[in-house]
């Protein structure tokens, strides 16, 4: 993802960071500076295929925690990359989706 | 919380539109689940990872209590309920979130009210309460659980009753009409009136209208605050004519 888009994404209200990684992991692109949560959308990313191995319950395609006291969290699992983001607590997940579909898109993450 | 509290809770959820399957999670096991027998194997499997996620959240000081796992065509949602069990949902993507969430909460609170142990049975009380001595909870079946009647499940004509028997009846009628209307939520509202009400005045069948006022007081929206205040005026005022008649 350029530089450009990554502006583009910051410039949603609701987002307050982010984090792109590839297949094994490592940071393509970040705005978070908080350490420990980017190792845990990072965790997010390599625990999803576990999940899927578990459940057989088909791919998955995001993981999203919501709190009350905490911004929210989440991470869209793509097959090259996925894309890890910190949203504003309150922000619905369906929300949040509609307004990032077009970087997923360009990103081969979700429905596309 | 008991095999039958945990089932009545998954009963209702599934009732949702939307909702296909729900399951509790605590300590390693599945206590109590609606999914087909097919992937019940994978469940305890499934709760353990939601669960160390979470766990994983909580230790980088993360309050994150509720998970949606999206899936091809579904979503599985887990809440993380008082810290004590995962309620794991299998929901289509279109759900109405608010719905579950408040449901949810009110399950939450109603865990913290009435504790993790099922209340003990109380004389003006039996046909609800003692469900869980008289039927084996694996076997539990919607449709087992006795409802009260608006007379409060005594059998007893009013005339061979007490006082204070009667008082049970009728304030159990309004606690029922609550529960038809609001389901699981019913109960909390009707503890936090019952206690201002006891509070407030003496407990009796002529404060039995302050009840309801305080009752409508508790409800949330005014149609919802105008229905059932209809209903209960029109059974207490019921119930005292039956009282005079006598």
């Amino acid at each position: 993802m350029d530089d450009d888009a990554i502006d583009e994404i910051m410039q949603i209200k609701q987002i307050k960071g982010l984090i792109q990684t590839d297949t094994e992991g490592e940071d393509v692109v970040s705005t978070i500076e908080d350490e420990q949560l980017s190792h845990f959308l990072r965790f997010l990313v390599g625990y999803a295929p576990l999940f899927e191995e578990t459940a057989e319950l088909g791919s998955i395609k995001s993981i999203i925690l919501t709190s009350n006291k905490n911004d929210n969290l989440g991470v869209f699992i793509g097959q090259e990359h996925s894309l890890g983001v910190l949203f504003a607590r309150g922000c619905s997940v369906k929300k949040l989706y509609s307004q990032i579909k077009i970087f997923l898109k360009n990103m081969s993450i979700g429905d596309e | 919380m008991s095999k039958l509290d945990m089932d009545k809770i998954l009963d209702e959820l599934v009732s949702f539109d939307g909702i296909s399957h729900s399951c509790i999670y605590q300590n390693e096991q599945i206590m109590a689940s609606t999914f087909p027998s097919v992937i019940q194997d994978k469940l305890s499997g499934m709760g353990a990872y939601i669960d160390k996620i979470f766990t994983s959240a909580h230790a980088i000081d993360r309050n994150h209590d509720e998970i949606h796992i999206e899936l091809e065509e579904n979503t599985l949602i887990a809440y993380r309920v008082n810290d004590d069990f995962l309620l794991i949902l299998m929901a289509a993507k279109s759900i109405n979130l608010s719905l579950v969430y408040m449901t949810i909460k009110s399950i939450e609170k109603s865990v913290k009210v009435h504790g993790i142990t099922p209340p003990e049975a109380k004389p003006s009380q039996p046909n609800f309460l003692n469900v869980s001595n008289t039927t084996d909870a694996g076997d539990y079946k919607k449709e087992d659980i006795p409802i009260w009647s608006l007379d409060g499940g005594s059998e007893d004509a009013p005339s061979e009753m007490t006082t204070q028997q009667k008082l049970e009846r009728y304030s159990n009628g309004l606690k029922k009409l609550l529960l038809d209307s609001f389901g699981p939520v019913g109960d909390i509202i009707f503890d936090e009136a019952s206690k201002k009400w006891k509070a407030l005045y003496t407990p009796e069948l002529e404060t039995l209208g302050k009840l309801v006022d305080l009752i409508t007081l508790e409800i949330d929206g005014k149609s919802e605050k105008r229905s059932f205040f209809n209903k209960a005026s029109k059974y207490v005022r019921r119930s005292i004519s039956e009282i005079e008649d006598e």
